[in-house]
């Protein structure tokens, strides 16, 4: 078993002083970016994306895990204090830890989502170092014709079981789809929709997408709205939670994290239905389930624990077969991809230190935002009160900035004008920008591993369904996808009738 | 028309017909040596099957579906677009103090609320905090007046 040496690698990495930095700059900045009220993980994360440009690539990616950690962080902050999530993950934190607040015990919900979600984090930490040798053993075997069934799979997986229904969400991935394929083709050469521009001929950049899909595009719906400050003026009350808090929150932060560390590993499962199962579960087996929505303590405790937990475990697909089962995970995936890194089964044994100090880093993180977090709560606090016409014209001053930083490309600039306008459109249209983001990074992989496949084979599709690993992904991906279509039908018919 | 179905079968259909017109051009090869245009030309196929089944969908849909825009969002839209336009034709020529300042200046009036003493506080913190993260923070070298230089 070298699980030990690994670890011990990996923390001799993040615990160098210049890691440990990284690692708190990062958590901070995503709890900062995250905390802001309707801004989830997405946001945060291409927000902050430009910084982590000119960094060496283990700063990088330190630095990266602790804005995903932060950004996490900040979005339950959000839940419990003024009941506006940013994400669709932590909207059930919303119920029972927005209800503490009113009662004057926001301290308490917070520290316990913390303590919560330490644990969680912890146990995913080390899931990943667990699973990670053996599974990469097995990835190791796969073949073009593996790679190619298991991103079809946790494309269509993922973008069917989204909230607009199963043909928006496949209609949006496509989409991203095809705008991953812009630039020269990888073995002919040939210039894909460049339109003549000569920018494009090296592909859309993803950072500019990812900021105007999600920042511009955001902001401009959140005035619409008139989303103004609904900060409560409550009480945070005291922090430490009580003897009772913690008879009640630990069996629920066992369980959650359970739940979210399996789930958190299927592609399209994800984060918003582990934290949802995981609410589910306690009120079922609570003694008294009337107190749910009232201010459970368990009722913060399970779905923080199973969200972090989960947000852990996505880690592994894709880290190890670098296909992420979720759009936030497809955001890291292509942030690690402009560092030049490119995960898969080799990083753990050719960049060793790489691999395992991000793992460690990502304990780091979760550490330090227990050890950091629980006392700045009422900066984090003052800046919710900030009020959002303040708020907006920063956040887009500082998403050009950032993009202008990148490249110092003028076209950038004028290319997230589009993509703000995208964006605006594809919500408006109720089709999430979050799956054209899967679809534009898995698309490319999805096209490598199928051509390299059908040249292997000699044109014959046949590959797909001989090969046992393949034949498994193909099956599962139509079966969701008929499920999916299926009831689409029904549906239709019920309303045809009604 | 003016529903969020129907608008996401039009986007379905215009892109995946541009898409499919494009990949045919850039040639799908055969199948033991698929050509830059096969998955183009597959991913739009889909693209307008499922703008088609979407249309259906939204004509079935048509008087209960939520509309695709408001009128209170078109302000907004056609501000902080400008705003980021104006960034961008002016980063080049006059430098980033310049661009940022008006990108504040322009970006303010899509909310419509708000004193000029916010407007000038807000002007400031965004130059200082911009410049304190990416110019100081990160060493990144702009141009922060074009004709510094």
């Amino acid at each position: 078993m070298d699980l030990l040496p690994n670890l011990a690698l990996g923390l001799q990495v993040a615990f160098s002083p210049i890691n440990l930095m990284y690692c708190l700059m990062g958590v901070t900045l995503g709890t900062a970016i995250g905390v802001l009220p309707g801004v989830g993980p997405i946001i945060t994360i291409s927000l902050l994306l430009p910084l982590t440009f000119g960094l060496p690539p283990e700063a990088s990616i330190i630095l990266l895990a602790g804005i995903y950690y932060g950004a996490a962080y900040g979005g339950s902050t959000t839940s419990i204090l003024v009941n506006l999530p940013g994400e669709a993950a932590s909207a059930v934190t919303c119920i029972d830890g927005h209800q503490m607040t009113r009662q004057g015990r926001a301290g308490s919900a917070l520290a316990i989502a913390a303590l919560g979600s330490f644990f969680a984090g912890t146990v995913g930490t080390l899931l990943i170092a667990l699973a990670g040798p053996p599974l990469a053993s097995i990835a190791m075997r796969f073949g073009a014709a593996e790679y190619a069934a298991l991103v079809f799979c946790a494309l269509i997986t993922t973008a069917s079981m989204t909230r607009g229904g199963a043909v928006k969400g496949i209609g949006v991935t496509l989409l991203g789809v095809i705008f991953g394929l812009a630039g020269a083709d990888v073995s002919t050469g040939i210039f894909r929709f460049d339109f003549g521009i000569l920018e494009l001929r090296d592909g859309i950049d993803f950072a500019v997408l990812a900021v105007g899909l999600f920042a511009v595009a955001e902001i401009i719906g959140n005035i619409a709205q008139g989303e103004e400050n609904v900060v409560s003026q409550q009480k945070l009350g005291r922090l430490w939670p009580t003897r009772d808090d913690f008879r009640r929150a630990w069996p629920a932060v066992l369980r959650g994290t359970g739940i979210g560390a399996v789930l958190g590993v299927l592609p399209g499962a994800g984060l918003a239905m582990s934290s949802f199962s995981a609410y589910m579960l306690e009120k079922s087996i609570a003694r008294e389930p009337e107190r749910f929505g009232k201010g459970a303590v368990e009722g913060v405790a399970a779905p923080e624990s199973a969200n972090n937990a989960a947000s852990q475990t996505a880690f592994i697909p894709t880290l190890l077969l670098s296909v992420p089962g979720s759009p936030v995970m497809a955001l890291m995936l292509g942030a690690f991809m402009i560092h030049g890194i490119s995960p898969g089964p080799r990083m753990m044994t050719e960049h060793a230190p790489l691999f395992w100090g991000l793992v460690a880093s990502m304990w780091v993180g979760n550490l330090m935002l227990v050890v950091l977090n629980l006392p700045l709560i009422g900066l984090w606090v003052r800046l919710l009160r900030v009020p959002y016409h303040w708020l907006f014209v920063f956040v887009l001053a500082f998403a050009c900035v950032g993009v202008f930083s990148t490249g110092a490309s003028v076209f950038d600039i004028y290319a997230l004008v589009f993509f703000g306008l995208l964006g605006y459109l594809l919500k408006a249209a109720g089709c999430s920008p979050a799956l054209f983001i899967l679809g534009f990074i898995l698309g490319p992989m999805f096209e490598e591993h199928f051509r390299r496949a059908m040249t292997l084979s000699r044109g014959d599709p046949m590959i797909f369904l001989q090969r046992p690993i393949s034949l498994t992904f193909v099956l599962i991906g139509l079966a969701v996808l008929l499920a999916t279509m299926s009831s689409f039908i029904r549906k239709g018919r019920a309303e045809a009738t009604d | 028309m003016n529903n969020a179905e129907t608008l996401a079968a039009v986007i379905f259909l215009v892109f995946g017909a541009i898409t499919v017109v494009l990949g045919i051009g850039y040639g799908t090869g055969s199948a033991g040596a698929l050509g830059p245009g096969a998955l183009p030309v597959v991913a739009g196929g889909g693209l307008i099957l499922l703008g088609f089944l979407q249309l259906a969908r939204a004509l079935r849909a048509a008087p209960s579906a939520p509309r695709a825009f408001a009128r209170a969002e078109l302000r907004p839209l056609l501000v902080i677009l400008a705003a980021v336009a104006a960034f961008g034709l002016l980063i080049a020529p006059f430098g980033l103090i310049p661009a940022l300042t008006v990108l504040v200046l322009i970006a303010w009036f899509a909310h419509g609320s708000g004193k000029p003493v916010e407007l000038a506080v807000i002007v400031i913190v965004t130059l200082a905090l911009n410049l304190a993260i990416f110019h100081w923070g990160l060493g990144i070298p702009f141009r922060l007046f074009a004709w510094s230089l």
